[in-house]
């Protein structure tokens, strides 16, 4: 797979992915895993899903209705997606030695 | 219950979902807000809202369909529409800032676009007439009678002029008057022109009905015809076609009507009701009688440099080829001149100095609010530089990072923009509306295109200035401090607080200066106001007839007329004195007559040169309350006998015969005698209050006995209350004209009140708009401050918290927020009034009597805006003092 020419996801679009990626699946859970607002996240998941990094599927729904509740959607990376949040990871690992520690500590080096 | 809200939101926002996901759509967010209203439940209505955006991104990655299958450029997620609703939403999510900014600069923008527009119409615009730009007014300065004295060219200087100049393809000529009509209604007075043809033909003229003046109505044997102004057309005849060709009953002529003028077109600087033809006689002897008013049209390829020399070359030559009106003596006393000038120059006249003088003023206001909304910025993008240095590590390059402030900045500026041309519109409307007489053009006054351009693209600049400061703020030295110092909630270093500091100082000296600007100019506007006018305005009604030679043929009828239309006003119980003349003060123009003294007792040369001359009646005096101060005024054996008496004013006095007593003296006008000096009045003011005392000669109404000057048909009369309430007077004096000779019309009824108020316009004018701006000085001062003010203190709050903390009272922290504001409102109005001193002489065209360094205003200025400093940064400094300590130091 090549490698993609520009893995500047924007911030946020990155944290969803990021939070898709460690196993928050539903629209309402990747709120509160980025700490983002729906008129954030959903969007985003739009967007993804229209470039081909996110896809979305319902949960089965059998298994639902029998428990006595209602369906829900759920979104995945796809290989692309994966790929590209790869590349954008790295960038910022990169970027981010600049802190040092700051971010962990909250205060600067000297 | 929430729930129930929270599901009937999404239904409402589903509407915004491409059909065909519809379903999909609301099933999904009715079953994520099942599961939270199952979990801790909170916010479900917050979350539900975000709905919109939601069905919204749909819509647009449903329709907009999908980029090439397998693409992984990301980087198009950064697009201009994605940018711009992300700077929406970000000015959104801080509505106080957002609030602020926007009004201070509409306001800001919206006074700058009104008074542009006024600049624009009334001193860029050209004129309403074909090719305006080449439309040139001719008269002659004739500076040896008075500084701004100009004289209109003589009947036989205009034929030689339009013989002599090649540089002029078209020379016209007219004058002003007033004529009865009394046909087709009630009598009444209309304001009139008499003009040559090439006159409407340089102003292009064209007609509603009928047809103008052809060259065949300009020879001296045609008959007299009239052209009717739209304006009248409609008012007095109801638009009626038929009036064409319908004989008017003019000054006891019967005149045809040839036709009606298109709607909108006046004479330069006037409304006149009817035109007449000038039939001038080429051959007629020349006179030293300058009245007539020029208009021309420069030829293809002259320019006005060539213009003002053919006619000063031409000029020079009037004395040979008119020896007996253009004396030698007579064209070096006058120290007679030639001047062809823009028409538009002529009509805008010094009304420029005024609108540019505002225009700076309200530029001030513009550069206030934009320091200010700067400031706001700037305390904002400190508070906001955790998002910036984080967006940056993210990967955001400096590029999407400037291109996402830049467009934050444009959209509060544009936006602000767009709200202050509608206001802009509002207020000139209101301008217009209030708009005194006197100031050319203001009714045609628009926020034309240009304006709209010239303040977009100030916004624009603005803007992108705003949006730079994060930028700026931004580079990676800052970046760290700013990090670190936002772990421990700080506000900025030094360098951002200076900046801001700096701003502050520069609003508050840019308010002084606008304010000082403002006091010197009401300063002013009160002296005017209590300028000794030399005569006592008030419970003063006047009018004007006119009588014509049909109806009073004779010198004898016409002062008939006048004496008895006197006796008749005196003899009513409601007024206790009547008086005429031909030319009121103030109102009356410059007009003069040749005046010859008698050589044994004058100092200088016999000839006195060209005084202002006025003829009146007895009783004018009393009735205008103009003070006798030596000898007698006039009375009616003056008229009755003949007696040639003759009444000097106080500045006349000591201009022909300074030095002594001039009861007694002599002069002459046209014919042999002489008449002698009885009395001698105060002085009353010229055109204008503002104008100097003007030396006057008073004649009576009627001449000594064997000499003739025309009589004064058009007189206006001034009736001094009894009651000294001019309400009421007016029909007592039409009774009174009626009864005199019913066919004759009362016009201009005014009081003298209102004519010296008039005067007075263009200051009152420019005053008011300069209030106007300072209003709104102080108003953006204030919220400015406020706003600043509050905004630190919210930085600060930790800083607040330790200080009170670490035991010390509320009052002390109140203090030194206050303390901080008013050293920098000092420092401002330091620089304030240094900027004031260096300035204001700039409007030195527009104070009367007032120095531009007034200390009493400059101190008053000071004070008041010390004191709304400390009014602004009150509330924000009580509530640093009242900041919980345990809260501030918590939070992070």
């Amino acid at each position: 797979m090549s490698e993609p020419e520009s893995a500047t996801l924007s911030f946020n679009a990155a944290l969803v992915l990021q939070g898709m990626t460690r196993g928050h699946r539903y629209g309402f859970e990747l709120m509160k895993v980025t700490g983002l607002p729906s008129g954030t996240v959903y969007p985003i998941l739009a967007r993804l899903e229209a470039t081909g990094l996110v896809r979305s599927r319902w949960e089965n729904e059998e298994r639902a209705h029998g428990e006595g509740r209602p369906r829900r959607r759920y979104y995945e990376t796809t290989g692309a997606g994966e790929v590209t949040l790869r590349a954008a990871l790295e960038k910022l690992a990169r970027q981010s030695r600049l802190f040092g520690d700051a971010l962990q500590t909250g205060s600067p080096v000297e | 219950m929430k729930l129930a809200l929270a599901r009937w939101i999404v239904r409402l926002a589903s509407v915004l979902v491409p059909p065909e996901r519809r379903a999909d759509w609301v099933e999904e967010w009715q079953a994520e807000l099942w599961y939270e209203s199952r979990g801790r439940g909170q916010g479900v209505v917050t979350k539900a809202m975000g709905a919109f955006r939601a069905a919204w991104a749909v819509r647009r990655y449903a329709r907009g369909g999908h980029p090439p299958a397998g693409s992984t450029r990301i980087q198009g997620m950064t697009t201009m529409g994605r940018d711009f609703g992300q700077a929406l939403r970000a000015l959104t999510r801080s509505p106080g800032f957002t609030l602020v900014a926007v009004v201070t600069l509409s306001l800001g923008l919206g006074a700058t676009a009104a008074i542009l527009a006024v600049v624009d119409s009334v001193l860029l615009r050209p004129l309403p007439y074909p090719e305006a730009d080449r439309l040139v007014r001719l008269d002659h300065p004739a500076p040896g009678y008075g500084e701004d004295t100009a004289w209109g060219l003589s009947v036989a200087g205009y034929f030689h002029f339009r013989e002599g100049m090649t540089s002029l393809d078209e020379l016209g000529a007219w004058y002003q008057g007033q004529v009865n009509l009394t046909s087709e209604g009630d009598p009444e007075r209309l304001s009139s022109v008499a003009a040559t043809t090439p006159v409407l033909e340089a102003l292009g003229a064209t007609t509603a009905v009928g047809r103008t003046f052809v060259d065949a109505d300009d020879d001296p044997g045609a008959p007299n015809v009239a052209l009717l102004s739209h304006d009248l057309w409609v008012r007095r005849f109801g638009a009626d076609p038929g009036v064409v060709g319908r004989n008017l009953q003019i000054d006891g002529e019967a005149v045809p009507v040839i036709g009606v003028l298109a709607p909108g077109f006046e004479l330069p600087q006037s409304d006149v009701d009817v035109w007449f033809p000038w039939r001038l006689d080429h051959e007629a002897e020349a006179q030293n009688s300058h009245y007539v008013q020029a208009i021309g049209r420069l030829a293809p390829g002259a320019d006005l440099a060539r213009a003002n020399e053919e006619m000063a070359r031409l000029t020079a030559r009037l004395p040979e080829r008119f020896p007996a009106a253009y004396g030698d003596a007579f064209m070096s006393e006058s120290r007679f001149a030639s001047r062809v000038r823009d028409l538009r120059e002529v009509v805008v006249g010094d009304v420029g100095a005024a609108l540019w003088i505002v225009l700076a003023g309200v530029g001030l206001v513009l550069v206030m609010a934009c320091a200010n909304v700067a400031n706001l910025v700037l305390v904002r993008a400190e508070a906001r530089s955790r998002e910036v240095a984080v967006r940056a590590a993210m990967g955001a390059s400096r590029r999407a990072l400037g291109r996402y402030f830049l467009l934050e900045g444009i959209l509060l500026t544009v936006g602000s923009a767009a709200i202050g041309l509608g206001l802009a519109a509002l207020a000139i409307d209101a301008l217009v509306a209030m708009s005194p007489p006197g100031i050319p053009r203001l009714d045609e006054v628009r926020v034309s295109l240009l304006t709209a351009f010239v303040v977009g693209l100030a916004a624009v600049l603005v803007g992108a200035g705003f949006g730079a400061f994060p930028i700026l703020q931004s580079r990676s030295r800052a970046l760290a401090r700013l990090l670190g110092e936002g772990g421990r909630g700080r506000t900025a270093g030094r360098g951002a607080v200076r900046v801001r500091n700096g701003l502050l100082v520069a609003q508050v000296a840019l308010a002084v200066m606008l304010l000082a600007g403002s006091g010197l100019m009401a300063r002013s506007f009160q002296r005017l106001a209590a300028v000794d006018a030399g005569f006592e305005p008030a419970g003063v009604l006047t009018f004007q007839i006119g009588l014509s030679s049909e109806g009073y043929p004779d010198a004898a009828a016409v002062y008939e007329a006048h004496r008895t239309l006197l006796a008749r006003l005196e003899a009513s119980g409601m007024i206790a004195a009547a008086g005429a003349t031909d030319a009121l003060p103030i109102s009356g123009g410059h007009r003069c007559i040749t005046v010859t003294l008698e050589p044994e007792y004058a100092s200088s040369a016999d000839e006195a040169g060209c005084p202002q001359v006025r003829f009146v009646s007895p009783g004018y005096f009393d009735a205008l309350g103009v003070e006798v101060i030596e000898g007698r005024g006039f009375v009616e054996d003056d008229n009755i006998s003949q007696t040639g008496a003759i009444v000097a004013s106080r500045a006349m006095a000591d201009l022909l015969w300074p030095g002594t007593s001039p009861v007694g003296r002599g002069a002459r006008l046209w014919g042999p005698g002489f008449y002698r000096v009885v009395g001698v009045v105060e002085d009353v003011r010229g055109s204008g209050l503002d104008a100097g005392e003007e030396p006057i000669l008073y004649f009576p109404l009627q001449p000594l006995a064997g000499e003739g000057y025309p009589p004064v048909r058009g007189m206006t009369y001034a009736v001094r209350s009894a009651s000294g309430s001019t309400v009421g007077l007016v029909p007592e004096v039409r009774a009174a004209v009626a009864e005199v000779d019913p066919r004759l019309p009362v016009a201009a009824l005014r009081t003298m009140d209102e004519i010296v108020s008039r005067s007075m316009v263009r200051t009152t004018f420019t005053l008011l708009l300069m209030a106007i701006a300072s209003v709104m000085a102080l108003l953006i001062g204030v919220v400015g401050m406020y706003g600043v003010v509050s905004y630190v203190v919210a930085q600060r709050r930790r800083e607040m918290g330790v200080r009170l903390a670490l035991g010390a009272a509320g009052a002390q922290v109140t203090g030194m927020v206050l303390r901080n504001a008013v050293a920098l409102a000092l420092a401002g109005l330091a620089l304030g009034l240094i900027g004031t001193v260096a300035t204001t002489r700039l409007l030195r065209s527009l104070l009367f009597a007032v120095s531009p360094t007034d200390p009493a205003t400059l101190a008053a200025v000071s004070a008041l805006l010390l004191a709304v400093v400390i009014l602004a940064a009150w509330v924000p400094a009580r509530r640093a003092a009242r900041v919980d300590p345990v809260v501030a130091l918590r939070a992070d």
